[in-house]
């Protein structure tokens, strides 16, 4: 580990001032940054560790809905009663995600800013297009946990496991920044490759998440979320399935966003659209789940995957319905 | 110089009698009859409490005064040759005071895999000791690389030794000068009578297996503290062999020569046959320690401890068997490959060992390959054999249309394991009706799977029972306990022959300035020292009850010790309790060194045997596989303590369903580097994926030895991946010949499964 320079702001200000600075990195917990950078692959001169600022560690709800603030723990966030009353897709996915353990230190912000665990993109000594470098080695190497979709340029997944759900939420993702604060939703906050390769969010320097919001506009008791993994202990999904059905109590406001296959969570408006009411929905939803799919020479299994978990999820989804 | 005795060997009540010679100093077996009042009962380990809370000091915890910090330069190359080592800016470095090259040492100039040591550096902390690594400057000779066999073995390969070393070598059958003529042609002549068994038999299978790369990912890693005073070396070691250790570190043939050693091992946070050696990092700790002349703190990171501190090597097996139509095995044709690393040893599988297999063409090669090197890992060679043997076994079964465990009683003969299979076959509910769950489609199903073991320990241990005046009692062995237990049943066998209670007896181990134990190999260590621990404790016993007697005006021969009194054998208690007892010696206390006897006696079995029966979920639409349950039959001779030998079994399960289900290396072909050097995508089994594990013991009087136990770390984890792997075809339909088995490899074979089943009209319906 390179040694660094860590600052403790308390307020927001401070922090901008200090990640002003070339070669700073925010820091919440540090469940993945302290990693990547005993392993070489990060190494910030300075570290702003965000956790002393006041006012951002609280659940508070508003007309518009449940903010989370951004260093509220992931455990706290699947514990919490009016999160399971009012969003259980993002209470119930918060808990499937590592380890009690890490669910006890991690962060929401740190959730969804972290970096993707691509095997190579956490070696040292495998240059590419995420960290400077070009190409992609996971297209021509061991890519059975990469991207099915969206896979040219690079084929790292997003591995957060709230970030599907907060897409399907059409959550609203505060940004502070050297201008204040912005509002990004969630389906614009995570971005893929082409975008810009070294990130995975939409974080321009010196920017941090300050809250989620997850909007009153979305609530729904109609939601499932299957996902398939090898190990049941601490591992990383390999396929998600993330259903809301009438958001808002909107008849027909749909949501089916895939995870772990592709850069960013991937929304199908098509597979919402077969989800009629009709007895084959699910078997019509599944049918299309490879559609655009580019499978690399190891992870085709993932579309079959998706399948089966597009099948459960419309069943759970509509089990829910029956009460 | 030996006793002529009659004892009784069995088990379950079936005992037989029979005459043994025993060593002439040496106490009778326990007996069925006898009324022993620790052994056979279930006591949590003497260490527990320091373990769980912390107070337990493992090699990794020490700290002696002015202790520095040792780390290893390793190569980022999978095969080079090092033209140049400059460590001049690095041993300038703030802090660093030692810097070691490896080429000058272990006279190696190829770094021939990517981990390799290149060079090492200690300093006055750690972070200053990891930026002296980084200041080395290496001018390497990169050469062309391959880190699998099936790239290893191909046409043209890159050479991974160097001169003339081939990459692909046979390793067995090895052939002797003795058996004279052509060993080539002896194999050909098999080659060709196995083949015509097996043409001719009624029904003939074959397959071909696969196994990963498993490592042994012991929670402490490799390496110790070391210290050096007046010429003596003091070396605080996580370590499976104490006095192995030593020796490397003393021999004329190891790098470091020290005049003395001592290695103290008294915790060890698990070695599973990878901490035999003191290994390059023990060295280099050592010469860095001689060359900073304060003591060196040198354990590997977990990355290393992945790269370099061993494996059990992969394999590749092909299989065919030729059965008769009444299930007898007449021959197997045997073929497997399997890399050990830059070598071409270790990496045989047990694959035709447990059952009888008819005439048998076996030939085993050792491939080698730019990857860190194998290391014997718990019952080397026996869980990927069982893998393909065991599924090889159902296949002949299904093939012949007999049922899978009548078959292999058929073609068994081990006494115990017969009683075995009907255990575990009841326990797992094996004729039970298992519905297929819906409407997502979960499949359950059952496997068996055997175990074989050889261990009833052997010589090369001594034991020191100290019983004082003031009513102590120590027993000491300088080997090591790395989790089975041994300090608490060296104590136990100790207090059951003084009528104590084990907290009475203080056990201490791990130091190579006691008397000398074995390595923990082989499942040897229990079974090695307890003999020698109680020929102690008796001999101590009998001293003590002569000074009784002589003091008493008793008669010592009818005398002996229980309930912590003395009492006079067949009439009672002489109202003389142990400490008074002890209080009426002149000297301050008896010492006594009792070497165990170097050979085992006849008894009732060579080998210890064993049965598991897995009952398995397979969740069709994800390709998850869920092990519900394992039983777990197991026999190990005379059971001392069942709690810590159910600890052995569970354990042996655990890493066993984590071998079927979870664990490889993954290797780079690109750059020839390992991608999963760590606990997270190296993946191991977590408490939400451990099954309900059953665990049924024998308890076989075997005769072996004054304990009679067997070994018992190994052989549970021998069954346990075959057990799943056969539960998962017979829930599956489709048998999964790979491990390990993700849902990646159950989605591909539900599709093979269903194409090959023609399900073009159910294609709806199933997707």
């Amino acid at each position: 580990m390179k040694p660094f320079k860590l600052i403790q702001p308390t307020h927001e200000n401070e922090a901008l001032q200090a990640r002003s600075s070339d070669g700073s990195e925010y820091m919440a917990a540090g469940t993945d940054l302290l990693n990547r950078i005993k392993e070489h692959v990060a190494s910030p001169e300075t570290v702003v560790d965000l956790k002393k600022i006041s006012g951002l560690d609280q659940i508070e709800s508003d007309d518009r809905g449940i903010w989370l603030g951004a260093m509220v723990r992931m455990s706290e966030v699947s514990g919490h009663p009016e999160i399971q009353r009012r969003f259980p897709a993002v209470a119930t996915t918060v808990g499937h995600a590592a380890t009690p353990q890490i669910r006890n230190m991690a962060t929401v912000a740190g959730n969804i800013c972290q970096k993707p665990r691509c095997w190579y993109l956490r070696h040292e000594g495998y240059p590419c297009i995420k960290n400077g470098g070009t190409g992609c080695w996971a297209k021509d190497g061991e890519n059975e946990f990469h991207a099915i979709f969206d896979n040219q340029i690079c084929s790292a997944t997003q591995p957060s496991n709230l970030a599907p759900v907060l897409v399907a939420h059409d959550a609203i993702i505060e940004v502070q920044g050297q201008d204040g604060v912005k509002e990004i939703t969630a389906g614009d906050f995570f971005t893929g490759p082409s975008e810009n390769p070294l990130m995975e969010v939409k974080l321009s320097a010196g920017e941090f998440v300050r809250r989620i919001l997850l909007p009153a506009e979305t609530e729904t008791s109609l939601w499932a979320y299957e996902e398939a993994r090898e190990k049941q202990s601490f591992d990383w999904a390999q396929a998600s399935v993330t259903i809301l059905l009438d958001r808002g109590g909107r008849k027909g406001d749909h949501r089916v966003i895939l995870g772990a296959v592709s850069p960013a969570p991937l929304r199908r408006e098509d597979m919402e659209k077969k989800l009629n009411g009709s007895d084959d929905e699910a078997t019509q939803a599944a049918l299309i789940a490879g559609e655009g799919a580019t499978p690399l020479s190891q992870n085709g299994y993932k579309v079959p995957m998706l399948q089966g978990l597009i099948r459960r999820a419309v069943r759970v989804v509509r089990s829910r319905e029956e009460g | 110089m030996a006793q002529e005795i009659t004892i009784k060997v069995g088990f379950g009540g079936q005992f037989r009698e029979l005459t043994v010679r025993i060593q002439d100093d040496d106490v009778k077996p326990w007996q069925p009859e006898d009324r022993l009042h620790l052994i056979g009962d279930s006591l949590p380990r003497v260490d527990a409490a320091a373990k769980v809370t912390g107070t337990a000091k493992y090699a990794y915890d020490q700290q002696p005064a002015g202790m520095i910090y040792g780390k290893i330069l390793r190569s980022p190359h999978a095969n080079a040759d090092i033209v140049s080592i400059d460590t001049d800016k690095a041993s300038r470095m703030p802090g660093v005071k030692a810097v070691l090259k490896v080429p000058d040492i272990f006279e190696d100039k190829s770094a021939r895999y990517a981990g390799a040591e290149i060079a090492a550096v200690a300093a006055e902390t750690e972070a200053q000791a990891e930026a002296a690594l980084r200041a080395i400057e290496v001018e390497y000779d990169i050469k062309p690389h391959c880190v699998t066999v099936e790239d290893s073995r191909k046409e043209g390969a890159p050479q991974v030794g160097r001169g003339g070393q081939q990459n692909v070598a046979r390793i067995s059958p090895r052939m002797g000068r003795r058996g004279g003529g052509n060993g080539d042609s002896r194999l050909a002549r098999q080659e060709a009578a196995v083949k015509e068994i097996i043409d001719q038999a009624d029904v003939a299978v074959e397959g071909e297996f696969r196994t990963e790369v498993q490592t042994h990912a012991p929670l402490e890693t490799h390496g110790g503290v070391c210290t050096w005073e007046d010429g003596r070396l003091i070396f605080w070691a996580s370590s499976q062999a104490t006095f192995g250790f030593r020796n490397e570190m003393t021999s004329n043939w190891s790098r470091v020569k020290a005049k003395e050693c001592q290695v103290l091992s008294e915790y060890v946070g698990g070695g599973f046959g990878s901490k035999f050696s003191a290994g390059r990092e023990g060295v280099l700790g050592a010469l860095l320690s001689k060359e900073a002349g304060v003591p060196v703190h040198m354990m590997l990171n977990r990355s290393e401890e992945q790269l370099s501190a061993g494996n059990r090597p992969d394999s590749i097996q092909q299989m065919k068997m030729g059965v008769s139509k009444d299930g007898e095995i007449l021959g197997t044709r045997i073929r497997s490959w399997g890399t050990p690393g830059t070598g071409t040893g270790g990496a045989g599988a047990h694959n035709d060992g447990i059952y009888n297999i008819g005439e048998t063409d076996k030939i085993e090669y050792g491939v080698r390959t730019n990857t860190g090197g194998a290391r014997a890992h718990r019952a080397p060679g026996w869980p990927q054999g069982a893998f393909a043997l065991e599924q090889m076994m159902d296949m002949a079964a299904e093939g012949i249309g007999m049922d899978r465990v009548e078959f292999r009683k058929k073609n068994d003969d081990h006494p115990i394991r017969k009683v075995e299979y009907d255990i575990a076959k009841q326990r797992i509910g094996w004729d039970q009706k298992r519905p297929v769950k819906g409407p997502g489609i979960k499949r359950k199903g059952v496997g068996m799977a055997s175990n074989l073991w050889f261990s009833a320990g052997g010589g090369g241990a001594s034991a020191l029972v100290r019983i004082t005046k003031d009513g102590q009692v120590e027993v000491r062995n300088g080997s090591q306990d790395i989790g089975t237990g041994t300090r608490t049943v060296m104590g136990m066998v100790v207090a059951e022959e003084l009528g104590l209670d084990l907290d009475q007896v203080t056990t201490r181990i791990g130091n190579t300035d006691d008397p000398k134990g074995p390595a923990s190999g082989g499942s040897t260590t229990i079974g090695t020292v307890t003999p020698a621990a109680r020929l102690a404790a008796h001999h101590a016993k009998r001293q003590l009850l002569e000074i009784v007697a002589e003091r008493k005006g008793w008669i010592a021969s009818e005398l002996d010790l229980k309930d912590q009194e003395v009492y006079k054998v067949g009439e009672g208690s002489l109202n003389l309790n142990f400490k008074d007892a002890c209080a009426l010696m002149d000297d301050d206390a008896i010492e006594v060194l009792k070497g165990r006897p170097r050979r085992n006696y006849e008894g009732f079995s060579d080998t210890n045997a064993g049965v598991q029966a897995a009952l398995v979920e397979v969740d069709e639409e994800t390709g998850e596989v869920r092990v519900e349950k394992v039983v777990a039959v197991a026999d190990a001779g005379k059971i001392i303590n069942p709690m810590t030998s159910e600890s052995q079994v569970r354990g042996g399960v655990i890493q066993g369903v984590s071998f079927a289900l979870f664990e490889r290396r993954v290797m780079d072909r690109q750059k020839g580097r390992m991608l999963n050097d760590d606990l997270e995508n190296y993946k191991i089994l977590g408490a939400a994926d451990c099954p309900e594990i059953d665990v049924v013991l024998l308890d076989v009087y075997n005769g072996k030895s004054n304990t009679q136990v067997m070994g018992l770390g190994e052989p549970p984890i021998v069954a346990t991946a075959a057990a799943v792997a056969n539960a998962v075809s017979d829930a599956l339909g489709v048998r999964i010949y790979d491990l390990p088995i993700t849902p990646k490899k159950v989605l591909e074979a539900i599709a093979k499964r269903d194409a090959a089943r023609g399900t073009s009209e159910k294609k709806g319906e199933r997707l």
